[in-house]
């Protein structure tokens, strides 16, 4: 595992953290502020797809991980 | 609730599902390798929609807006585990459609068997696995019925039988071909329809969707915040997301899609690209919210009864529910369906390449197999079918919790063969031995001696878990006391 793969699992096992108890209860669990109406409570877990998606983008398109072609075609 | 235009929507709809699936079916060789991974084919937009609609199955359309009105923000656990549950695929989806590739594996168990030179691995899983897809599959069934009871107004059992008679044409008939490409309908229509009704209906009932959080800010603040009417205490919501996310790839029937990529960074892709139906569950909460503000059922009729309000008939609505209740009818039946196909097709597929094949080790040509695969499809609905009819809601709900508990054994096994070249043969089978056996073990105390079950598990933690931790100790034990397996059979197996 190279050194972007092992900061980007690390990072994953933090986005995990940051869902459940007790850091979602602490900081999570609210609702104000309200972002376009949407409670915070709702709006941290959708934060957190989007910064996740947006880490995985950066993975994929940096061809950070895993990126081998070979074996790649349908046989 | 029955009617001309629903009816002719929701049988229109079977109509064109059944042919897509049945032409999807026709463009391959045949053989195993085509009936089962669609000889490794399939480009980004099948991938997209394989991975996406396979996943949300009825019980998301129509048991999310029930959790809101049930558990308020609990529900949004859904949305949480989501955020990291796909996330596995896009690190060791890529070296498994490289793998199976290079040894023709379609299956999970194939895969894991091979890596641990064990039948019995295999053989496991594989049975493992299709005993934990039937109570998923009837969720499906009854999902099906309830809508099409809603529609015609035939007994439920007889609704998902015409529903699934379609849905076994078209798996029998197109393979994984015919499962991709009806997904790909149903994944579409299902988008489209949920973000239509998520916004409509708040507008059309409150003005909106901020001033529909306004009134429930104002008058139900409990149902947006933990612990909720429910109520979820901090510590069940951490189990929820926690094993959910644990067990989310490991459902065969997602796992063995890494198989049908056309390439390895086509699988990384799909991942990539799951959230953006992870937000097709945002419009089903703003239902939920919309149905607890006004007065909507707690159980899993809610969708359909916020959709027929009359408060959304006439000018300021679409003049008529009943366009209404003939969409969600579509939109579940599709939801329904693209995770019964898929189920009933991997469920087939398992029991033959994995227990027949693999673990028993029978010799039978593809063509024969794919035979059998067919001929269990067939089986296995009716069985589920018959399942479906005789066991109340509640024998469901205990099932359902052996089968959540399956996957998450697999996850140990799986990433020790991908990733830890000591992981052995003896530590495969003692963990995952054990594992199931304490999964089955816990579960037959809970349902046959509670107090029992209590005393040994009195902080109530998920039996998958359980096993999962037993899983664990006893693959590293083994795999750690005795001799490791060859280099040279390792290095067939490198990345």
């Amino acid at each position: 595992m190279n050194p972007v793969e092992r900061a980007a699992v690390a990072w994953f096992v933090v986005s995990t953290v940051l869902l459940v108890a007790p850091v979602y209860t602490a900081i999570g669990n609210h609702i104000e502020p309200r972002v376009l109406g949407l409670p915070w409570s709702l709006v941290y877990v959708l934060l957190a797809v989007l910064v996740n998606t947006g880490v995985l983008a950066w993975l994929y398109i940096g061809r950070k991980v895993d990126a081998a072609e070979h074996e790649d075609e349908s046989p | 609730m029955s009617g001309t235009l629903p009816t002719v929507i929701v049988f229109g709809y079977l109509v064109v599902s059944l042919v897509l699936g049945v032409m999807a079916g026709r463009v391959g060789k045949g053989g195993v390798n085509d009936y089962v991974a669609g000889e490794r084919a399939f480009g980004p937009l099948v991938m997209y929609f394989v991975m996406g609609a396979t996943i949300f199955s009825a019980y998301a359309l129509l048991g999310t807006p029930q959790r809101v009105v049930e558990k308020g923000s609990d529900a949004f656990y859904i949305i949480a585990y989501g955020a990291v549950g796909f996330v596995p695929i896009f690190f060791f989806g890529a070296r498994v459609r490289r793998i199976g590739a290079r040894f023709g594996f379609v299956t999970q168990a194939e895969l894991i068997g091979a890596r641990f030179e064990s039948k019995l691995v295999t053989a496991m899983m594989g049975a493992a696995t299709v005993v934990a897809f039937v109570p998923y599959l009837v969720i499906q069934f009854k999902g099906a019925g309830v809508v099409m009871h809603a529609v015609t107004g035939w007994p439920p059992v007889v609704g998902a039988a015409v529903v699934y008679a379609v849905v076994v044409a078209y798996v029998v008939a197109g393979g994984v071909r015919g499962v991709a490409w009806t997904n790909v309908l149903q994944g579409a229509s299902m988008l489209v329809v949920v973000w239509w009704l998520g916004l409509m209906i708040p507008e059309k009932l409150f003005g909106g969707v901020g001033p529909m959080f306004d009134r429930v800010v104002a008058e139900r603040p409990d149902a947006l915040v933990l612990p909720g009417p429910g109520p979820t205490s901090p510590v069940q919501w951490s189990a929820e997301v926690l094993v959910s996310v644990l067990g989310f790839t490991m459902w065969p029937q997602v796992f063995m899609k890494c198989f049908t990529a056309k390439s390895a960074r086509l699988v990384q892709l799909s991942a990539v690209l799951y959230p953006t139906f992870l937000f097709f569950l945002v419009p089903l909460l703003f239902l939920g919210y919309a149905a607890l503000l006004a007065g909507g059922p707690h159980d899993d009729s809610v969708l359909l009864w916020i959709v027929a309000r009359p408060e959304l008939s006439g000018p300021a609505g679409m003049g008529d529910t009943t366009l209404l209740v003939a969409v969600v009818a579509f939109a579940v039946l599709a939801a329904s369906m693209s995770t019964g196909d898929a189920l009933l097709h991997a469920g087939a597929s398992i029991a033959v390449r994995d227990v027949l094949v693999g673990g028993l080790g029978l010799r039978i040509s593809d063509r024969t197999q794919t035979a059998v695969m067919r001929t269990l499809v067939v089986v296995l609905a009716l069985f589920v079918l018959a399942v479906f009819e005789a066991a109340g809601s509640t024998s469901i709900v205990d099932l359902l919790l052996l089968a959540y508990a399956v996957p998450i054994q697999f996850l140990p096994l799986t990433l020790a063969a991908l990733y830890w070249p000591r992981a052995n043969r003896v530590g495969a089978i003692a963990g995952l031995g054990l594992g199931l056996a304490t999964c089955l073990l816990l579960f037959v105390v809970k349902q046959a001696a509670p107090e029992l079950y209590t005393l040994l598990n009195p902080a109530n933690v998920q039996i998958g878990v359980i096993g999962g931790i037993v899983h664990t100790i006893a693959l590293v034990l083994g795999s750690l006391t005795r001799p490791g397996q060859s280099p040279e059979h390792l290095q067939r197996f490198a990345p």
